[in-house]
């Protein structure tokens, strides 16, 4: 049994234009001291799923349906008393952009003691003090600024406040909201760094969001492929990069720009995420996607699993574990254009679709729309 | 705290206290028409008028080089330097503020200073107690609407205050002084001034007692219009707050809701709400005056009025003053309030 | 106008006041001119004959507040119209031109800003006399701060867009580019700022009146509440000569809030957008509770 277990996860939203699932069937574990990436473009549900794990959601979301177990125990399912006693003390998360996730009024020593105070009663507030020096040593930061206030501090100090703050109560999992995105490189290539080494040292479990994927290869064992609220592909980051079965696993890989090859530029994947109030029949991913049968546009793939911890949800994948090459499916025919555009392999530009005329300025492909069936 | 701090922002309200000064001067002495002489009490012979304008120092230039011609017009006039450099009204003016001598009334003939003073503690007294009730209530009801935004307590409370906000705050003392101090209503409280007059008092408790229940209907009447003004603020500003990242830090944190409000969001409102506060001290004082006039009560406002009614210059102008330096002394008050409690203008 | 109806607060403002600007544009062809004084018996209770009754001089109370309807809401109206050109003026060459302009402007505006509205629109007041003229221009110089910051701060944020730039690009001189491109897009601030704006006017001489320095020559709403007052009708009893006209201001008041707070809700996408993804039920009371007018 797996430290973390999400299953079947769903959260749904009421907005103004309606009722939106950004979070539709989501499953993955997360094992001790195992960190697992959760990988997607923007609007993915990536965020919403660590929200919903940690049962944060805002005012007009809630968790319409799955599991969340923690060690066997169903999250969801707590009552706030429990979990709010659970917080922090087992599982915190490292939000994206620490530069609003600190109280500005308040001591960053204070704020970073908070939780040890509150979770452990017994110890005193030298106590608590005394170890949020250790933990602002264990990240990096002087212990003599523990009394300063967050606006005194730097995007990077901050993150690493945020850090030690997480860490304050020893937990087993911490979840990193994108944790390194408002960073620049150089800092970010500490943070993750430190992070790789409190995993090392403390035996954290981690659960790291982003849509950088150098992130993901650098610092996590496995990873889960988000797309339009859905789990695309799981497995470990080796195996994704070798031999990634969904297209869009294919193409994200192939969108991180490659500096040993000058001249090509990042192929990029044609088309926006769908939009999650109506969102495309069967797969989702089928109106940009250049192996899109009329199965796919049908109905949703089921999740099949491959050896060694390989799933993955695609049409295209056949049963021995190897996807199919669009020339020998069915396609449709957005999906022939799209082979047409960027065979997989050839990498040609955006710009040469434009150039063919396939290509609309906003980057649409001619003829396809990412609404759905018409 | 920086005494850097405090010392830039009471530099800041002295220059600004200066800067009425010569305004209130301007106000009064400068305007076409010559109001001065316009506001000097009609029902004096001519000679009397005249030998209070000297009195007054009205013959003197009013700056150097520039003096007023008997048709009212203003003109500048070479021939009265380099004597009007010193001998001027401007001059007289400001040395007489820094003695603290600010003329004689016209209609009671007393050192204006005195008729102030003996005026500015029942306004004090009114103002602060209503402040003080306004404050509690507003800023709770403000508080709890915008936790519970868009439940009933929340839509009830905003549709409440914009009516209160809307409502003239001597009208609502009119209303008040009907229904519960005349016999048309319930005659609870004494509806007129300050204390029952005619009376002596056995003790002092018995005189404060008496000054209380003087008290309760116009501080109330200030209280709901300053209290509805309030409760938006803060509403506005929680739900501002609730909606930053670092409420959902603390709630991750595994806080309870109460300590989530009271350590991290209310601490972070109350700083919009602080200057909000401070800004509109100009509208209690408007309030006041409008409430002070309806029950009588002897304070700055209803001197101010009565001062306007007999056209007393000199106490127009002393009021005037009075009251643009208190909201200097309430701005810079409340700025200090908000250095305590932001550190991030500190440094 | 269809996202103004779909406003269902800017809905019931447009309504009130539409009732209120046909009162005060018929109304007076209707109840016809003010009684002289004595022309029927003082103080009488309401009847069918004076649905409000009579003051002390034997006026009809009826005739007298549709008259102060029209009164009231041209000063409101006018003395608003000058404080926002003032104000307007102001905001944007200190938004504008920046620098020491804007420093200067913006020291004198502060200034005028912390000074209490009333105490200088009554000390004005009582040197310039009290006609209908000299209260409206009270009222203006007593407004403008307000206006004048508020237009600064979009016109600062206007002034970041590109095709000012453009326009500089190609020579044209400050004022043509304030006028032509600035003002267009400040406009909807503006008419914002005006509906809040006419609100503290109206407010402004309702009080000014009341205390005894408003116009002489005409009777607005608070002539008459001052006139009930000083005829002792609180003690008298007879609330229906200084009820009605303050409930009148209150309403007046109350819906050109509202109007503002339905503009300030069309007009102000950062409002709408945050609504977006962590709101609850849109009550629509968030709009107004954030736009408070000020006040005297």
């Amino acid at each position: 049994m797996a430290l973390l277990e999400v299953r079947d996860l769903v959260v749904e939203f009421d907005l103004p234009g309606g009722r939106v699932r950004a979070v539709d069937g989501v499953t993955f574990d997360v094992g001790t001291a195992e960190a697992v990436g959760l990988v997607g473009e923007s609007g993915c549900g990536k965020t919403t799923t660590a929200l919903a794990i940690m049962r944060l959601l805002p005012e007009n979301g809630r968790i319409a349906a799955g599991s969340v177990l923690f060690d066997g125990e169903d999250l969801v399912a707590m009552k706030p008393g429990p979990l709010r006693r659970k917080r922090w003390s087992d599982l915190s998360i490292i939000f994206q952009g620490a530069m609003n996730a600190l109280n500005p009024v308040r001591r960053v020593g204070d704020q970073v003691a908070e939780p040890i105070l509150l979770h452990e009663p017994t110890v005193t507030r030298r106590g608590a003090w005394r170890r949020v020096g250790e933990l602002f040593e264990l990240v990096g930061i002087n212990r003599d600024r523990r009394r300063d206030y967050p606006h005194q501090f730097s995007g990077g100090m901050r993150q690493r406040v945020m850090i030690a703050m997480a860490l304050a109560n020893r937990p087993r999992l911490v979840i990193g909201d994108e944790p390194t995105t408002a960073l620049d490189v150089m800092v970010q290539a500490q943070i993750l760094e430190l992070l790789e080494l409190l995993r090392s040292e403390l035996g954290l479990a981690m659960i790291l969001i982003t849509h950088d994927l150098s992130v993901i290869s650098e610092t996590c064992d496995r990873a889960v492929v988000m797309y339009a609220g859905q789990v695309a592909e799981t497995g470990t980051v080796e195996e994704l990069y070798r031999r990634p079965l969904h297209p869009y696993t294919e193409r994200l890989m192939r969108s991180v720009p490659d500096i040993g090859n000058i001249r090509r530029l990042p192929a990029g994947i044609p088309g926006h995420p769908p939009s999650l109030v109506r969102p495309p029949s069967g797969c989702r991913f089928h109106p940009r996607c250049d192996h899109a049968m009329e199965t796919c546009r049908r109905t949703f793939p089921a999740e099949r699993s491959f050896e060694p911890g390989h799933r993955v949800a695609c049409h295209a994948v056949s049963d021995d574990g190897r996807r199919r090459a669009p020339s020998e499916l069915p396609l449709l025919p957005s999906a022939r254009a799209l082979a047409q555009l960027d065979p997989l392999g050839e990498m040609p530009t955006l710009l040469d679709g434009a150039a063919a005329g396939l290509v609309a300025a906003d980057g649409e492909i001619e003829g396809i729309s990412a609404e759905g069936p018409p | 705290m920086g005494g850097r701090y405090v010392a830039r922002r009471l530099g800041g309200a002295l220059l600004t206290v200066l800067a009425i000064a010569i305004l209130n001067f301007f106000l009064f002495r400068m305007l076409p028409g010559d109001p001065v002489r316009s506001l000097l009490p009609r029902n004096v012979s001519a000679q009397e008028r005249e030998a209070l304008a000297e009195r007054l120092g009205l013959h003197l230039p009013i700056l150097p080089g520039v003096v007023r011609s008997p048709s009212g017009a203003i003109r500048l006039d070479g021939s009265t330097l380099p004597g009007s450099i010193t001998e001027n009204q401007l001059v007289t003016y400001l040395t007489g503020l820094a003695t603290l001598d600010l003329g004689l009334g016209f209609a009671s003939s007393a050192p204006v200073i005195d008729i102030l003073s003996e005026r500015f503690w029942p306004t004090v007294l009114l103002v602060g107690s209503a402040e003080v009730i306004a404050l509690i209530i507003g800023l709770f009801i403000g508080i709890r609407a915008g936790w519970r935004r868009g439940s009933l307590f929340d839509v009830l409370a905003i549709d409440t205050s914009l009516v209160l906000y809307a409502v003239p705050l001597f009208w609502l003392g009119m209303l008040l002084f009907y229904f519960l101090a005349t016999p048309n209503g319930i005659a609870l409280f004494p509806g007129q001034q300050m204390s029952t007059p005619g009376v002596v008092f056995a003790s002092s408790l018995d005189r404060a007692i008496d000054i209380g229940r003087h008290l309760v209907l116009p501080a109330t009447t200030l209280a709901l219009g300053l209290l509805a003004g309030y409760a938006l603020i803060m509403r506005s500003s929680m739900v501002e707050v609730l909606r930053e990242d670092y409420i959902t830090t603390a709630r991750a944190k595994g806080l309870k809701d109460d300590q989530v409000m009271r350590r991290h969001a209310i601490p972070n409102a109350l700083l919009p709400t602080v200057t909000i506060i401070a800004l509109t001290f100009g509208y209690v004082l408007g309030g006041a005056i409008g409430v002070e006039e309806v029950v009588a009560w002897p304070g700055m406002g209803s001197l101010i009025i009565d001062a306007v009614a007999d056209r007393d210059f000199p106490v127009l102008q002393g009021v005037f003053l009075v009251i643009a330096i208190s909201v200097v002394a309430a701005n810079l008050v409340a700025d200090i309030l908000y250095g305590m409690l932001d550190p991030r203008v500190r440094t | 106008m269809r996202s103004l109806r779909a406003s269902r607060q800017g809905t019931i403002g447009l309504l009130i006041l539409g009732v209120f600007a046909l009162i005060a544009i018929l109304g007076p062809f209707v109840v016809g001119e003010i009684d002289r004084a004595g022309a029927f018996a003082s103080l009488q209770d309401p009847s069918a004959a004076h649905p409000l009754g009579t003051d002390r001089a034997g006026r009809d109370l009826v005739t007298l507040n549709v008259h102060g309807a029209r009164v009231s809401l041209i000063v409101g109206v006018v003395a608003s119209l000058l404080s926002m050109i003032i104000g307007s003026g102001v905001g944007i060459i200190a938004g504008y031109l920046g620098g020491r302009v804007d420093f200067a402007l913006m020291r004198i505006t502060d200034f005028f800003y912390v000074l209490p509205t009333l105490v200088l629109a009554l000390v004005l007041a009582a040197i310039l006399g009290p006609n209908l003229l000299n209260v409206i221009i009270v009222i203006g110089i007593a407004s403008w701060p307000g206006t004048a910051r508020v237009i600064r701060s979009q016109t600062l944020s206007v002034r970041e867009r590109m095709f000012v730039d453009r326009a500089r690009a190609f020579g044209s001189g400050n004022a043509r580019i304030m006028m032509r491109q600035v003002l267009p897009n400040v406009f909807g601030l503006v008419l914002a700022n005006t509906t809040l704006t006419i609100a503290g006017a109206i407010f402004l001489e309702t009080t000014l009146s009341f205390l005894g320095v408003g116009p002489r020559d005409t009777y607005s709403w608070g002539r008459i509440l001052e006139e009930s007052f000083g005829a002792g009708a609180l003690t008298l009893g007879r609330w229906a000569w200084f009820v009605p006209p303050g409930l009148a201001v209150v309403l007046v008041v109350l819906a050109f809030t509202m109007l503002g707070a339905a503009f300030d809700e069309i007009l102000d996408p950062r409002l709408r957008s945050r609504e977006a993804y962590s709101s609850g039920p849109d009550t629509g009371v968030d709009e107004a509770a954030t736009a408070l007018p000020g006040r005297a």
